[in-house]
């Protein structure tokens, strides 16, 4: 079922999705702050990267933060994650099956607040205004076809 | 308890934790929230527990309902589910589900299907609901008609089913164990496995609302929580043979049976793998019912109010007396000490006693009760 989804396109999506809330009336007015550490799983090894939403501020570089420092550790692989934010998997499901992981205890309302942003990325991908948004969709070129005889992120998963 | 962790939950330990935590009565906020929505009704089963037919004059406003959603998701409440009445005939419900998706909240509604069809779904999908909860009593068109009161009104549940399944949107089907619904549950385990239905909720009768009333109330409770026991018996049955497991306890409230078998991918992707791991009273623990005037009952059974959100915060009444007691002590369920005691603040006099004892206790001379519905 995966496709094999490249980092630079998970991370591109991530971008759109704190463009998107960051615009988003419904943020801007309640005013919350978060901090998320993506952890990436890419060919063996891990590209960490932090992002932070406050308002119309955002941020999201490359880099790691220490658990006192972020709201929500994600760990997860580029597909994994790429599926999550086009309803293909849901966040559970990815979870249950140990494809996408939370090293830190989340507090709720912070992963309720993650869960926001990912649901407002989805529903303007559904709903076809990402370009409305300014935030354009992930060039196709960025989401490889699958591998034949690699082994998938599904693959994985079935022998963690 | 039914082992369902699996290693990969290793690396999401919290999620166990979680519900270990809350069985433990250790949280300081509930998971989830029902919201009996509205009232209305289009249909007048026998046993609801709402009593729904009208929309009560004091329902809450859209603007009183959001700010609801945003009191449900400062206080960290991940999953809510508008009940009702039925849900659809609230003209704001699309725009306060897309609220509470907005929200980050997993969203889910819970109808009888007659008001559904393939563009209600695609509008129920545009604003993010992830699941659609369908209630069946029956595969027989004459026996489901019958207890809903209206004709045709399987054709809709069923149909709102397929839209859902067709959709992508996760479906469950409720069922209500009555002596209508008992002979059935073999036929909707597998009409619901070959359509596509992730998972079964199984409910008990109470007599509460449109069930309750007459002097048997007791001795209906008593029977009717014997006929959710048989009911579970018979699923068993057809579901262990396939891998699917069905709560071995002799629990007195709603049970998640997962119809995907363990060798499915997407196996305890659904709603009902906490279901299954949270079986037991949630009183207190995971649940608070909301009623349409923002009142809450501690779930939707246990019809005591023990707050309103028009004044007060989830935080603030998750703190009452009600829910402290239910999860300091095993109190079994708070409803059965409401019908049979008047009272909820003491311990169920039904839990953990056979249905022969119970029986024995009642009054000489009350007559059996007919779970058969009132012919109109």
């Amino acid at each position: 079922m995966s496709e094999v989804v490249s980092l630079e396109a998970v991370l591109e999506i991530l971008r759109a999705m704190h463009r998107i809330t960051a615009e988003d009336p419904i943020w801007l007015r309640r005013g919350r702050r978060i901090t998320i550490l993506y952890e990436f799983e890419v060919d063996g090894e891990l590209r960490s990267f932090r992002s932070t939403a406050e308002g119309s501020d955002w941020s999201f570089t490359e880099g790691t933060l220490s658990d006192d420092e972020c709201n929500i550790v994600l760990r997860t692989d580029p597909a994994a994650l790429y599926e999550v934010l086009h309803g293909v998997t849901g966040g559970r499901e990815a979870m249950l099956s140990g494809r996408l992981s939370m090293r830190k205890d989340p507090e709720f309302p912070d992963l309720l607040l993650m869960r926001a942003m990912f649901n407002r990325y989805t529903k303007a991908k559904e709903r076809g205004v990402l370009n409305d948004l300014g935030v354009g969709d992930v060039p196709e070129s960025l989401v490889l076809p699958k591998k034949v005889g690699a082994g998938s992120a599904d693959g994985d998963a079935g022998n963690a | 308890m039914t082992d369902v962790a699996q290693p990969d939950l290793v690396r999401n330990s919290w999620m166990l934790n979680l519900i270990d935590e809350a069985k433990a009565g250790r949280l300081p906020t509930p998971t989830f929230a029902s919201w009996l929505i509205t009232r209305a009704c289009n249909l007048k089963c026998y046993y609801c527990f709402a009593s729904a037919r009208k929309k009560d004059p004091d329902e809450l406003t859209t603007g009183e309902a959001m700010r609801v959603i945003e009191d449900l998701a400062d206080t960290g409440v991940f999953y809510l589910s508008y009940i009702g009445g039925e849900p659809l005939l609230r003209k704001d419900i699309y725009q306060l589900i897309d609220y509470s998706t907005d929200l980050g909240i997993y969203t889910g509604i819970h109808t009888n299907g007659m008001l559904v069809r393939e563009d209600t779904v695609a509008k129920l999908k545009d604003v993010g609901c992830q699941i659609l909860g369908v209630s069946i009593d029956s595969h027989d068109p004459i026996v489901h008609d019958r207890v809903r009161g209206v004709s045709g009104s399987l054709v809709g549940a069923k149909r709102a089913v397929l839209e859902s399944v067709k959709a992508g949107i996760r479906c469950s089907i409720r069922i209500v164990v009555t002596e209508d619904s008992l002979p059935a549950l073999p036929d909707l385990f597998n009409w619901a496995r070959d359509t596509g239905v992730e998972e079964l909720i199984i409910i008990p009768i109470f007599m509460v609302g449109r069930a309750a009333g007459t002097p048997d109330d007791r001795r209906a409770d008593i029977l009717g929580k014997e006929l959710f026991w048989k009911g579970l018996d018979v699923l068993r049955e057809v579901a262990n043979p396939l891998g699917i497991t069905v709560p071995e306890e002799k629990v007195a409230c709603c049970v998640g049976i997962e119809l995907n078998t363990p060798d499915k991918e997407n196996h305890h992707a659904g709603h009902a793998f906490g279901f299954e791991r949270s079986t037991g009273c949630r009183v207190g623990k995971f649940i608070m019912n909301i009623q349409p005037n923002g009142d809450i009952f501690s779930c939707p059974f246990v019809q005591h109010k023990i707050g309103s959100l028009r004044t007060q915060s989830v935080r603030e009444i998750w703190a009452h007396p009600l829910l402290r007691a239910a999860r300091e002590g095993d109190m079994g369920c708070h409803a059965r000490s409401i019908i049979h005691t008047g009272r909820p603040d003491v311990v169920d006099p039904t839990y953990n006693r056979s249905t022969e004892d119970l029986l024995a206790e009642l009054p000489a001379g009350a007559k059996p009760l007919s779970l058969t519905p009132i012919q109109n």
